[in-house]
């Protein structure tokens, strides 16, 4: 069943052009740390590069999003050892590899869960991706599943047809939010792990959704 | 810890797997010798998947010259080296 489109108005997504706008960005960081003395036999950018890999990766930086690898080093200072202590404490420059989604990204996901709020997608390396009932295309319905309790399907309607998010094809949602909640201090027990990033995305437009969804479109333009 | 430059520059896609490929990440048995950690291993999975494994350094030098009759702006361009749009509504969205 083909879509013709519903909005061909205008414009594409208006890119903020006076600064570059990635998936991927570079960061410099300065930090001061330890190097324990059972790494001394290595030489020393090695042993900076593992420390480095251990304190960062994969893990959320607030604002600067999450770091994927340890690009390179710029400097390295200090190599004071401290009283009483056995290692000895650098400060080093270094540049990491950030995944940071700007706000009107297009991103392609699979579907990981999908419950009476909305959808939850993942992207391999990162999984707290959500797309909240709200931003679905309109009229969206979520039909629950007789077996599962909170599972379902959501199904969405246009021109009295009925199109189904299956979970099987890759999901294309548009980045609407970048959020770092605050670090909470206690949580009930039933509570999800905590997040320290969420990206709430939006596939309330065309093009996106389900691949499956468009495939068609083009095959109506022609004709 | 202190950040000195949060935006040190924008890596397209090609080039983050270009990095992870330098350092030995592969999709084949080899990757089990490499140095590369689990989790930037998900990261490679992830873009070779998308249109950045099968691209070129000389590929991406290409484009952007031809791109510059177009004037684009350097997002527009980075964002098509990665999307690669092969369709009307890739380049829509």
């Amino acid at each position: 069943m083909p879509l013709s489109w519903r909005r061909l108005v205008g414009s594409a997504v208006p890119f903020p052009s006076h600064h570059l706008v990635q998936m991927f960005y570079l960061s410099r960081i300065e930090h001061t740390f330890r190097v324990p003395p059972s790494l001394l036999n290595l030489p020393i950018e090695e042993a900076i590069k593992g420390e480095l890999e251990k304190l960062f990766l994969d893990k959320v930086i607030a604002d600067l999003g999450l770091c994927v690898s340890v690009y390179d080093i710029k400097s390295i200072e200090g190599g004071f050892i401290f009283p009483s202590d056995g290692a000895a404490t650098y400060t080093v420059v270094f540049r990491l590899i950030m995944f940071r989604p700007f706000v009107g990204e297009i991103i392609a996901a699979k579907v990981k869960e999908s419950n009476a709020t909305g959808l939850r997608l993942s992207i391999g390396f990162f999984d707290d991706i959500y797309i909240p009932a709200h931003l679905f295309p309109k009229p969206s319905s979520f039909k629950p599943d007789p077996n599962k309790k909170d599972k379902g399907t959501w199904e969405w309607e246009y021109d009295e047809e009925p199109y189904i998010i299956d979970g099987i094809d890759e999901i294309k949602f548009r980045v609407h939010n970048v959020s770092y909640p605050p670090i909470p201090i206690e949580q009930p027990k039933e509570a999800k792990p905590f997040a320290p990033m969420v990206i709430t995305g939006s596939i309330d437009e065309d093009g996106l959704g389900p691949v499956s969804w468009w495939v068609d479109a083009e095959e109506t333009k022609e004709s | 810890m202190k950040i000195l430059e949060a935006n040190a520059g924008a890596l397209t896609n090609y080039e983050v797997v270009d990095f992870l490929r330098s350092k030995g990440a592969a999709i084949d048995s080899t990757r089990v010798l490499a140095q590369v950690s689990p989790s930037e291993y998900k990261v490679y999975d992830y873009l070779v998947q998308t249109a950045a494994c099968n691209q070129t350094r000389e590929h991406i030098n290409e484009f952007v010259d031809k791109c510059k009759i177009y004037g684009l702006a350097k997002a527009e361009v980075l964002n098509i080296i990665n999307i690669r749009p092969t369709s009307i509504i890739d380049i829509y969205t």
